[in-house]
């Protein structure tokens, strides 16, 4: 046993030893701790350079990271003056039809318009196929789909005008009511297979309130930068120039950057406005969309619009469905929000037509029809490659999804490449895997 | 006997240098180690730390008691502790505490219970359960995580563990990074500076038999060009040597694993050779296994074979004597 003296030696000699080794540790990661985070940069900058040029980056760490297990790590790239320029994501993605498939990927986004910079893969064979799919979406928004190989689209995007629409007058409104107890909606007129008209604007669920064009012009509603009135015809005459909602550059925060004096959100317009596309595609004119609203207000509401007196002069439908949200929300199997249907999906639903957006079930696969040959192209088939099917009536875009995002939010469609299918499927698959991380992460609205 | 007489230690070892002292003294020696990972990987490190020697020692206490072996106080000598302690230590900082504990269980179930308790376990039981959670759950111990404040309040990796990683390419380090431990590394072994201070402390202490940590880092350095080429397949050269030697983890094993009195030759000709073949063995495996695996199998190795070339060696030095009484020599 030791005595008294010997253990306050040994105490005196552990205290001693705490106290040294806690000078030289604070003080080596003093001197050392420079070259650490240079030599940390370095290493980021030779892994992530390729997918985001950037001049410093920094992980990034959250709860929601473990939401998603296919994402290994995060990081946010910087400028020179510090200001944030996108993300680069390290993952390890599957197929979800074959869980032995994996690729590991680097992918980098812009920060200001989710746009891609950059993908690259671990294996170098697998990195070489990339390549096209690197050159087909660079530049492009997240999320993707593949397109089918017989829908035709011209591959130069300065205004050409979205494919399959219909003449005619096309009309859809918001089911429910903003803070200001405004309904917004949209009118397209449609000739020639492009948009020659189109009006952004909102009643007031209190009839005797103007609308909001003039209620802006009057001073009674007011929102910062230019009035209201005037930043809708400026997004509409952009709408009529560039053809298509998607090249309006909706950011994340639902503003856009590329129309002079829009500074409100346009996300309501290019909702509505993507509507209206679908409408024209599906035939499914300005008048069938108001009888069917009002057949919807008056199947849920149990007596008529008119006897109940919420159809304005204008003939629209002034009423918020906000107290019934299951007329207009979709469900996933856990009962969790998913989207908003539309009001032609709703009525398709009342007319007892189950779309597949409206019931999510696993998507069949594809029947032996010659117009599946396409599809059975790929090892995967079905929805779930993104693959937009026609543009009939019954087959919305919507009724399909792509690695658990709805069609309806997909941006860009690419067709797939005939030789590394299975390298582009992944590599859309990372790409929008890490939408659906940013959407969490930021609280994007969609 | 009676049933109700005292169970005493035998009254003709008189000794300072008894097991609680011994691993007392190995406790003060790893502090250092502590206080680095404490500082550069924060809070998680220290839960993890704490939470290894409290579940080692529980683990120790309890399975003693369902064995119904034990005696009062047995688990006073700190071995327990110590080995949590040191297991902790070699773990990467943003492991979960379901790996650690599975590391615990192992170490102390099956490496040290098993075989008897404490003094009779055959391998070291921090490296054994650092090893068996490497080869059963690898992914959980990926959580190789830069050190400095940023994360230092982080507790979240306790749970989740690591989103997974990479073992980090140490070339890349400067001399003063490598010194310090200023890169992702294990919570304690990553600091060759203070590992170094721990082991000047053992020594000073009289707690340490230095001969086979000797044998197995002069090895290391003399057969480290080996290395290289089976590894890389580079050419026979010291490149890389000096990111190997204070990154990888060997001054820990060095000093910790290889200097313990327990599982490692008590003479010395066999300590050298255990430290010779130990330090081969990393030098080969590394070509082959995860650079962890590769470290702490081969303690394990020659913890196997401690017993057989202590024997070995006793009769090798009494092979000219014709009489059957003990070696004292």
């Amino acid at each position: 046993m030791m005595t008294r003296s010997q253990i306050k030696v040994f105490v005196t000699e552990a205290l001693l030893l705490a106290v040294l080794s806690a000078i030289l540790i604070v003080s080596g990661f003093l001197w050392s701790n420079d070259r650490a985070d240079r030599r940390l940069q370095r290493e980021y900058k030779q892994k992530f350079g390729s997918v985001l040029p950037a001049e410093s980056y920094t992980p990034l760490t959250g709860k929601v990271l473990y939401d998603f297990p296919e994402i290994n790590s995060v990081y946010r790239g910087y400028d020179k003056d510090g200001t944030p320029i996108g993300y680069v994501f390290d993952m390890t993605v599957q197929l979800p039809s074959d869980k032995n498939t994996k690729m590991d990927f680097r992918i980098g986004i812009d920060y200001e318009t989710s746009r891609v910079t950059g993908i690259m893969c671990e294996d170098p064979k697998a990195d070489r196929r990339l390549k096209y799919i690197e050159s087909t979406l660079k530049g492009k928004q997240i999320p993707i789909a593949f397109r089918r190989a017989d829908t035709t689209v011209s591959d130069d995007e300065t205004y050409a005008p979205v494919e399959g629409l219909n003449d005619g007058i096309y009309y859809a409104q918001r089911l429910i009511d903003d803070r200001s107890k405004f309904v917004d909606y949209v009118e397209m007129e449609i000739r020639g297979g492009r948009i020659t008209r189109v009006n952004w604007d909102a009643f007031n669920l209190d009839m005797t309130t103007e609308d909001r064009s003039y209620a802006s012009l009057s001073g009674a509603y007011e929102i910062s930068g230019l009035d209201w009135a005037v930043q809708s015809y400026n997004i509409c005459h952009a709408l009529l120039k560039l053809q298509d909602p998607d090249r309006l550059a909706m950011k994340s925060d639902g503003t856009t950057s590329i129309i002079d004096g829009v500074t409100c959100s346009i996300q309501c317009f290019v909702d509505l406005s993507k509507e209206c596309i679908n409408n024209s595609r599906a035939g499914y004119t300005k008048d069938k969309y108001l009888s069917a609203i009002t057949r919807i207000y008056t199947e849920t509401m149990g007596t008529s619009p008119d006897a109940d007196g919420v159809r304005n002069k204008a003939g629209y439908i002034a009423f918020s469905f906000e107290k019934t949200p299951e007329v207009y929300t979709i469900y996933d199997e856990t009962g969790a929000a998913r989207g908003y249907k539309t009001v032609r999906e709703i009525e398709a639903e009342l007319n007892g037509k189950k779309l597949k957006s409206l019931t999510p079930t696993p998507t069949p696969p594809p029947e032996d029809t010659p117009d599946s040959k396409n599809e059975k192209r790929n090892p995967e088939g079905g929805a779930e490659d993104g693959y937009v099917k026609g543009s009939g009536e019954d087959e919305l875009t919507l009724s399909e999804s792509i690695d658990d995002l709805p069609m309806s939010e997909v941006v860009t469609y690419i067709y797939p490449p005939s030789d590394s299918y299975t390298e582009a499927r992944l590599a859309i698959r990372a790409f929008n895997t890490g939408y659906k991380f940013l959407k969490a992460y930021l609280n994007w609205r969609v | 006997m009676s049933r109700k007489e005292k169970k005493t230690l035998a009254p003709f070892i008189h000794t300072e240098k008894n097991a609680p002292y011994i691993y007392l003294t190995l406790i003060a020696a790893m502090v250092p180690c502590a206080i680095y990972g404490a500082f550069y990987y924060g809070l998680r490190a220290i839960v993890l730390i704490l939470f290894c020697m409290v579940t080692f020692t529980l683990s120790d206490i309890i399975f003693t008691k369902i064995a119904g072996r034990g005696g009062r106080g047995e688990y006073f000598d700190l071995s327990s502790a110590a080995s949590g302690l040191m297991l902790a230590l070699v773990l990467p900082p943003d492991t979960s505490l379901i790996a650690a504990l599975a590391a615990v269980l192992f170490g102390s179930i099956v490496t040290k219970q098993i075989f008897g308790g404490p003094g009779s376990n055959l391998v070291n039981p921090a490296a054994a359960g650092r090893l068996f959670v490497s080869l059963v759950m690898p992914s959980s111990l990926l959580g190789y995580a830069e050190g400095g404040t940023e994360g230092w309040f982080m507790l979240r990796t306790l749970i989740f563990g690591s989103k997974g990683g990479e073992f980090h390419d140490y070339t890349n380090c400067s001399f003063p990074e490598l010194i310090t431990g200023n890169f992702p590394g294990m919570i304690g072994a990553a600091c060759a500076t203070c590992v170094l201070l721990g082991g000047f402390f053992l020594v000073m202490r009289g707690s340490i038999r230095t001969y086979a940590p000797i044998a197995y880092l002069v090895t290391l350095t003399v057969f480290f060009p080996l290395s290289n080429v089976l590894e890389r397949g580079k050419g026979f050269g010291y490149e890389g040597y000096v990111a190997f030697m204070l990154a990888s983890g060997v001054v820990f094993v060095a000093v910790f694993m290889l200097g313990d009195l327990t599982t490692m030759p008590s003479r010395f000709s066999a300590g050298f050779f255990a430290g010779m073949v130990c330090a081969i063995l990393t030098l080969v495996l590394r070509a082959f296994l995860r650079p962890d695996t590769a470290l702490f199998a081969p303690v394990l190795s020659v913890n196997f074979m401690s017993f057989v070339l202590d024997f070995l060696m006793k009769t090798l030095s009494r092979r000219n004597l014709r009489s059957r009484e003990v070696d004292v020599r």
